[in-house]
C-alpha cells in the first residue's frame, strides 16, 4: 500500500463515496444488516445522508424518527386514553415500535437515549411478535465530547457504521444522476433477492480479519458478510467479488477495530502482537497464506489501514482506542439514564408544583369505583358510560428521590511521595466502589502530573474497569493543580447536567508548581490554582481537601480555603481512612 | 412466531450451555448468572434452551402455570368458584424474557384493567412473575436493571411466591423460577445480594479459535438463510439433548453423593475461602445435577472438578489487590486440593 493510495482512501471523497455505498446496501436489505450507525455531528451532511437513504428506501418504507425522550406507553403501546374514556372500555393502541414494524427507525442523538428505550427498541431488531425493525442511528457527539456513546448491545447490532464527522458540505456532493443510479442498484439487489446463501469460501477470512482488528463480536464478521453479498446484488451479480468484500469491511469491520496488526512486513513475518491461531492447531486451520483465497485477509488489512484517519491509527497501534469506541465507553450511558430522575412509580396526589399527573395510575384507581359511582349519580342506564372521576383517584409520578453521587478524586500525583499517594487514592477508589453497590454512586479520578492534569478514570461505577484503568496509572512530574481542580470541576459541571450530585475529593499538598499554561513556577502555579479553587467555590461544589504532605502545610489550607472545602490533614492517608471521610459528605451530598 | 436458533447448535459455549442444562435438571440449585462479552450467543442460548426442555404438564388455561399436583388453593385462577376445570394438557416449560425497561406492574401483575371498567372487578392480571412459574426467567444486562426491580425479585426468588398488595388488590401466588441473568461487568457491578442468589455463574467469551468462530459465524448464516431447515438440521440432536435431560431428571434422585465426595467439596471451599455453607451445598448439587447429565450413579472427584468454576467463582471474596481473575483462583485451588485434571 502506497502512501498516495492511503491518503486517498482516507479522503473526504473516498469517505463520501463509502457513505452512499454504506446507504445503498442498508436500503437494499435493511432488516439482514440490523441497522446503520452514523457518527456525525448535527449538520447539513448527516441531513443530506439521510434524506438520500430516504430516496432509496422509497415512499413505501419512510424512515420512523423516535426521539430521544419518547414515552415507553407510546414506545410500546397500551390504554388509548381517549378513546378508552368515550367507549368506556378500555381502547389500546399500538406502540411506535409495533407501527414501525416491518421499517426503519431514525434515532437521532442516540447518545441521549434512555437506556430502557434503547433495551426496547434492541428487542425490536431482534423480532417480536409484531415483526422486526431496522434502526438507523446518529451519534451526534463531537470530538472531545467526554459523554458517553451508545451502548454496546445497540451498536453492535446495528451492521454498518458511517462516520461524516470530517466531512463537509462542500465534501457532499451527489448529483441527480448519482442518485438515479443509486436508486437502480438497490431495486436491482432488491429484486434480486438478498437470502442467497452467502459467501462460505471468504468466512475464515473474515472472520480472521475481525480477529486480527481486536473485533470480539461474532456479529461483525457475519454482518461483513452479508454487506458483501448485498454490494454484489447492487451490482447485479449472484457471486460476490472480492471488491465487495473489501467495501464491505470498510463500511462493517474498519471502523469498529480496536487494534491494528502491525504495518506491512515481508509476506512471512507475521506480526508478533496480532491474536494468532495457536500453532499447535491443525495443518488445515484457515491461514490467509495457504488458503484459495492467497493472502486475502493481508490485503484487507492494507486496505482496512489506508480508509482510517492517521490519528486514529496512532491510537489503534497504541492501543488506546478501545476505551474510546469499544466496549467500556457505553457504560456511563446505561448508568446516566437509568438515573435521570426516572419516575418509576406513582402514589395519590394532586398533579401540582411539578408533579405530573400518571394517568394510566389514575384510571387503575378510578376503575374498580365506575359501576357504584355510576349508581349514586343515578346515570347507571347512560349507553355510553361516562368515567366518574374523584380527587382520590388521581395518582402522580413518583421519582427517585435520593439522587446519585459523583465522587471525583484529584489526586497530586507528582513528586516523590507520587507512587505511595497514588497507592492510597487506588485503595480509595476501590474501597468506595466497593461500599457503593448498593447506593450506585459513581466515582471518576483526575492525575494531577506532567504539564496538564489528565482524567484518567471517567465517571464510573464498574469495579473492574477502574481496577483495570488504575493499575497502569504512573506517577511523577510537575504539578499542574489548576489544572487538575478546572478538569474536576468540568466532571462536575457534567455530572449536574446529568442530574448527578458531584463532590471533589482533592488529594495534594498544595505545593503547585506548573501554571495554567503548562509553564514551570511556584508563584504563578499557586496563583492559578488559587483561581481555580475559587471557581469551585462560586459552584458550591461539596469538596474535601486531603493534605497529603508529612506536616499539614499552610497550602494545601489555603487552596481549601480558597474552595469552600473542608480541610483534613492526613498525612499517612490510608485508604480506609480517605474513604471514611468521604463517605461522610456523600452522604450530605446525597440528602441536602 | 419466530424460530429460535437451535440450542444443539450453537458452538463453542459448552460451559454456559452445560450450566443451563444442570439448572433444568435441579432447578433448586438457583439460577445461571451469565457475564460476558456482546455478541456471544447468551441470548441465543437462552431463548433456545425451551427448546430441548421437556414439556411439563399443568393445569389447563390456568396463567399460574399450576402443576396438577399442586392444590387449588395456591393458585387465584383455580381457586375461583367458576375455575372448575381440572384437565391437565402438556405445554412447553416457560422461558420468560423480563426486558430491561419492565415497569414493575408488568413484572409483577397488576389490576386488570379492562374488567374494571367493564364490569366493575377488582381482578388481577398477572405478570411476567406468573408466566415464568415453574420455568425460565431471563434478564439481559441484569446489571443495569432499576433497583426497585432487583428487590422486588430478590423477594420473590427467596420465598418463591409473588405477594401483591396494590390498587386494592391481595393476591399471592407460587412463583418458583430459574433466574438466569446476563451481563458484562465492564458496564456495571452485581450487587452483591443479587449475585448471591445465583446458584452457577459462567463466564463466556468469544471463541480464541478461528475454526470455532468460523463455525458459529457459518452457523449463524445457514440458520439465517433458511431456518426451517437449519433446525429440521438439528432435529435430531435437539432432541436427544431434551431426552438426555429428561433422563437425568428421572435419575437425579438416586445419583450417590459419597461421604468422600462431600469432604473435597468442603475441602475445595476452605481452601478457598468462600463465606457460608451456600458455596459446599451448591457444589455438591451441581456435581450430582452433571453425574445425573453423563448417566453417572455417583458424584466422583472429577464432577467436581468440572463444576467448581461455575458452581464457585462469584463467590470468592472480593479482594482488589488480587489481580488475577476468579476463575483462575478456582482453578489453583481445585489443582490443590482435587489434584490435575
Amino acid at each position: 500500500m502506497t502512501a498516495d493510495a492511503a491518503t486517498e482512501a482516507a479522503s473526504p471523497e473516498a469517505v463520501w463515496a463509502r457513505a452512499l455505498s454504506a446507504a445503498e446496501v442498508f436500503a437494499a436489505a435493511p432488516f439482514a444488516i440490523g441497522g446503520i450507525l452514523v457518527r456525525a455531528p448535527a449538520g447539513p451532511v448527516v441531513t443530506l445522508w439521510i434524506d438520500t437513504l430516504n430516496v432509496l428506501l422509497g415512499d413505501e418504507r419512510p424512515l420512523r424518527p423516535i426521539p430521544a425522550h419518547i414515552s415507553e406507553d407510546r414506545l410500546l403501546g397500551g390504554l388509548d386514553l381517549t378513546a378508552t374514556l368515550a367507549a368506556g372500555r378500555p381502547v389500546m393502541e399500538p406502540g411506535v415500535l409495533a407501527e414501525a414494524a416491518g421499517g426503519t427507525v431514525l434515532l437521532r442523538g442516540i447518545e441521549r437515549f434512555p437506556r430502557a428505550t434503547i433495551a426496547h427498541i434492541t428487542a425490536a431488531i431482534d423480532g417480536t411478535d409484531a415483526g422486526s425493525i431496522a434502526a438507523l442511528a446518529i451519534d451526534e457527539r463531537r470530538e472531545g465530547d467526554e459523554e458517553a456513546g451508545p451502548p454496546v448491545a445497540l451498536t453492535d447490532r446495528l451492521g454498518l457504521v458511517v462516520d461524516l464527522s470530517a466531512l463537509s458540505i462542500r465534501d457532499a456532493r451527489l448529483g441527480q444522476d448519482r442518485l438515479a443510479a443509486m436508486r437502480r442498484r438497490v431495486k436491482q439487489a432488491r429484486a434480486a433477492g438478498l437470502l442467497r446463501p452467502l459467501a462460505h469460501a471468504h468466512v475464515p477470512d473474515i472472520v480472521r480479519l475481525a480477529m486480527m482488528l481486536g473485533i470480539d463480536s461474532l456479529r461483525a464478521p457475519y454482518h461483513c458478510l452479508r454487506a458483501a453479498a448485498v454490494l454484489a446484488a447492487c451490482d447485479g451479480r449472484s457471486e460476490v467479488a472480492e471488491a465487495d468484500i473489501t467495501s464491505a469491511v470498510l463500511m462493517t469491520l474498519a471502523p469498529r477495530a480496536t487494534q491494528m496488526p502491525a504495518p506491512d512486513e515481508p509476506e512471512d513475518a507475521e506480526p508478533d502482537d496480532a491474536p494468532e491461531p495457536p500453532p499447535d492447531q491443525p495443518p488445515d486451520a484457515p491461514q490467509a497464506d495457504d488458503n484459495s483465497s492467497d493472502g486475502l485477509a493481508d490485503r484487507l488489512v492494507a486496505a482496512v489501514r489506508a480508509s482510517l484517519p492517521a490519528n486514529l491509527l496512532a491510537e489503534l497501534a497504541a492501543g488506546l482506542a478501545a476505551d474510546a469506541r469499544g466496549a467500556s465507553g457505553p457504560a456511563g450511558a446505561g448508568i446516566k439514564s437509568l438515573q435521570r430522575g426516572r419516575a418509576f412509580a406513582s402514589r395519590p396526589g394532586l398533579p401540582r408544583g411539578g408533579a405530573r399527573l400518571n394517568l394510566i395510575d389514575t384510571l387503575r384507581a378510578a376503575a374498580p369505583w365506575q359501576p357504584l359511582r355510576r349508581d349514586a349519580s343515578g346515570d347507571g342506564d347512560s349507553p355510553v358510560p361516562q368515567l366518574k372521576l374523584a380527587k382520590s383517584d388521581l395518582r402522580i409520578y413518583r421519582r427517585r428521590d435520593t439522587s446519585e453521587t459523583l465522587a471525583i478524586f484529584v489526586v497530586d500525583a507528582s513528586g516523590s511521595s507520587a507512587a505511595e499517594r497514588l497507592a492510597e487514592a487506588k485503595g480509595a477508589v476501590e474501597l468506595l466502589l466497593g461500599q457503593t453497590y448498593a447506593r450506585r454512586d459513581q466515582v471518576a479520578l483526575v492525575a494531577v502530573r506532567g504539564t496538564e492534569a489528565q482524567v484518567l478514570l471517567p465517571p464510573t461505577r464498574s469495579l473492574t474497569r477502574a481496577k483495570r484503568l488504575l493499575a497502569g496509572l504512573p506517577g511523577g512530574g510537575g504539578t499542574p493543580l489548576a489544572s487538575g481542580l478546572e478538569a474536576g470541576l468540568q466532571l462536575a459541571a457534567m455530572a449536574k447536567r446529568r442530574g448527578q450530585s458531584p463532590m471533589m475529593i482533592a488529594l495534594t499538598d498544595g505545593q503547585a508548581n506548573i501554571d495554567r499554561t503548562g509553564q514551570p513556577g511556584r508563584p504563578a502555579a499557586f496563583a492559578d490554582a488559587i483561581a481555580a479553587a475559587r471557581g469551585i467555590r462560586g459552584t458550591r461544589l461539596s469538596a474535601i481537601v486531603i493534605d497529603t504532605s508529612q506536616r499539614p502545610q499552610p497550602r494545601a489550607r489555603e487552596i481549601a480555603d480558597a474552595m469552600g472545602a473542608r480541610y483534613l490533614p492526613l498525612p499517612r492517608a490510608d485508604a480506609a481512612g480517605v474513604a471514611a471521610a468521604v463517605g461522610g459528605i456523600a452522604e450530605s451530598v446525597a440528602r441536602p | 412466531m419466530q424460530l429460535n436458533f437451535p440450542f444443539a447448535a450453537i458452538a463453542g459455549q459448552d460451559e454456559m450451555c452445560r450450566a443451563l442444562m444442570i439448572a433444568a435438571i435441579d432447578p433448586a440449585i438457583g439460577g445461571v448468572m451469565v457475564f460476558g462479552d456482546r455478541g456471544t450467543g447468551k441470548s441465543t442460548a437462552v431463548r433456545g434452551l425451551a427448546d430441548v426442555l421437556p414439556p411439563m404438564q399443568a393445569i389447563a388455561n390456568c396463567p399460574y402455570n399450576r402443576a396438577p399436583e399442586a392444590t387449588a388453593q395456591s393458585c387465584p385462577h383455580c381457586a375461583r368458584d367458576d375455575a372448575t376445570s381440572e384437565a391437565v394438557e402438556t405445554r412447553p416449560v416457560p422461558v420468560v424474557d423480563l426486558p430491561l425497561g419492565a415497569t414493575e406492574d408488568r413484572v409483577v401483575g397488576a389490576l386488570d384493567i379492562e374488567r374494571a371498567l367493564t364490569r366493575g372487578e377488582k381482578a388481577f392480571e398477572p405478570g411476567l412473575l406468573a408466566r415464568a412459574h415453574r420455568g425460565f426467567l431471563y434478564i439481559d444486562e441484569i446489571n443495569l436493571l432499576e433497583d426497585h426491580l432487583v428487590d422486588l425479585l430478590l423477594d420473590v426468588a427467596a420465598s418463591g411466591e409473588n405477594i401483591v398488595e396494590r390498587e386494592g388488590i391481595s393476591v399471592r401466588h407460587p412463583a418458583r423460577f430459574v433466574l438466569i441473568g446476563s451481563g458484562n461487568p465492564e458496564e456495571g457491578e452485581l450487587r452483591p445480594q443479587l449475585l448471591d442468589r445465583f446458584g452457577l455463574s459462567v463466564e463466556v467469551t468469544t471463541p480464541k479459535d478461528i475454526e470455532t468462530r468460523v463455525e458459529v459465524v457459518k452457523r449463524r448464516a445457514a440458520f439465517e438463510a433458511d431456518p426451517k431447515g437449519f433446525a429440521a438440521q438439528w432435529s435430531a440432536e435437539t432432541g436427544r439433548l431434551s431426552d438426555q435431560i429428561a433422563a437425568a431428571r428421572a435419575r437425579h434422585a438416586d445419583v450417590a453423593v459419597s461421604d468422600a465426595a462431600l469432604t473435597k467439596a468442603a475441602e475445595l471451599c476452605m481452601a478457598l475461602g468462600t463465606d457460608g455453607l451456600r458455596g459446599e451445598l451448591t457444589l455438591a448439587r451441581t456435581a450430582k445435577a452433571l453425574a445425573a447429565l453423563e448417566g453417572a450413579s455417583e458424584v466422583t472427584t472429577d464432577h467436581l472438578r468440572q463444576v467448581a468454576p461455575t458452581a464457585l467463582r462469584h463467590r470468592l471474596r472480593r479482594d482488589p489487590l488480587d489481580e488475577a481473575g476468579s476463575t483462575a483462583r478456582v482453578a489453583r485451588a481445585v489443582e490443590a486440593t482435587l489434584g490435575a485434571g
